[in-house]
């Protein structure tokens, strides 16, 4: 089945007799690359898990009014990433410290969860991003992994172009460090 | 895609190493979690909708012609119960200490059987042993005019009791 366009999809949305047809085909279409964007902050499935589902009951919430001059993708992706960073801040108040700064810490978890599946670089690769302040590793997963411009990390973060381009610079360069120091 | 290509040539200028590593996605997912996943959203909406708002509720509540009077009732009930207990509250019993002296006499005076005779005349001899010592710490005396005025005032039965 083809994909439809985001223009068809809110199109389709704001009539009420397709309102819940549409979101069904909004949800499939964007819910992994939510989901992975999701993981890569909070790491567990469970907890990706329970952040996907708060990200599209808001989108489902708010999506009445989103102005169409926007990215529907970019929109998502900030939705996400805000409710990412309040579960991790939460999970941080709940157990009183900074949690998975240790980057053995991560190694260990990765290690026996049952979720994960990949080799050694894979895994130090990881550790070397999780151990980046949040800002750095939400810019650095979307740039790596999502393959985004910076305009529209821009948007999805509300930070200027060049200090993306600074921030993104600084956590390659920290990354690369931490694969050579081994 | 241009961008992918712009992105790979950044990297590799950049960290080298870290250009050299396949991307792959380590992570994984149950099985048929992204196959569920809509229906467990659509699910989660509709409990949701169901769930009438408190205030919707309320107002269902009250405009219901067979809970009116239930309603009436708990209204009246809560507004007199406010107001015993505010009143209460805005007006309490009287503090022991701010009761006028004479008020407490006449009470006394005219409840006096009901009180027991020693305990008065304790709290009376205290409250004359007070007042005395005040008066005296008022006139300012030094010792010296103590001693005289016991010498000229006093009986010597008096000061033999008191200072032997």
């Amino acid at each position: 089945m083809s994909e439809i366009d985001d223009k068809s999809l809110l199109a389709k949305f704001r009539n009420p007799d397709t309102q819940h047809y549409a979101f069904n085909l909004l949800v499939r279409k964007y819910q992994e690359k939510l989901y992975w964007h999701v993981r890569r902050m909070v790491i567990e499935h469970e907890d990706a898990n329970d952040v996907i589902q708060n990200v599209l009951i808001k989108v489902w919430k708010n999506l009445g009014n989103f102005r169409e001059g926007s990215k529907l993708y970019t929109w998502l992706y900030r939705i996400a990433t805000n409710e990412s960073l309040t579960f991790l801040n939460k999970k941080k108040k709940k157990f009183f410290a900074p949690i998975d700064d240790d980057e053995s810490d991560l190694s260990n978890r990765l290690k026996a969860d049952p979720f994960f599946d990949g080799d050694e670089v894979t895994l130090k690769l990881k550790a070397a991003i999780h151990a980046l302040p949040e800002k750095q590793q939400l810019v650095f997963n979307m740039r790596y992994y999502d393959e985004m411009t910076y305009e529209d990390i821009s948007d999805v973060l509300g930070t200027s172009v060049g200090a993306l381009k600074a921030s993104y610079h600084h956590a390659v360069k920290k990354i690369e460090k931490f694969l050579k120091d081994d | 895609m241009k961008t992918d290509k712009d992105i790979l040539q950044e990297l590799q200028q950049i960290a080298p190493q870290l250009a050299k590593i396949e991307k792959k996605q380590p992570y994984q997912v149950p099985a048929n979690y992204f196959e569920e996943l809509p229906q467990a959203i659509q699910k989660e909406i509709s409990l949701q909708n169901q769930r009438p708002k408190i205030w919707e509720w309320l107002y269902q509540l009250i405009v219901q012609p067979q809970y009116r009077l239930a309603v009436a009732v708990f209204v009246a009930v809560f507004i007199a119960g406010f107001y015993y207990f505010n009143y209460n509250t805005m007006n309490p019993a009287p503090e022991f200490n701010q009761l006028a002296l004479e008020e407490m006499d006449t009470y006394i005076n005219d409840n006096l059987d009901d009180f027991d005779e020693s305990l008065l005349l304790e709290n009376s001899m205290a409250m004359l042993d007070e007042s005395t010592e005040s008066a005296v710490e008022e006139m300012e005396l030094t010792d010296e005019e103590i001693e005289d005025y016991l010498i000229d005032e006093a009986d010597d039965q008096f000061l033999e009791e008191e200072l032997l």
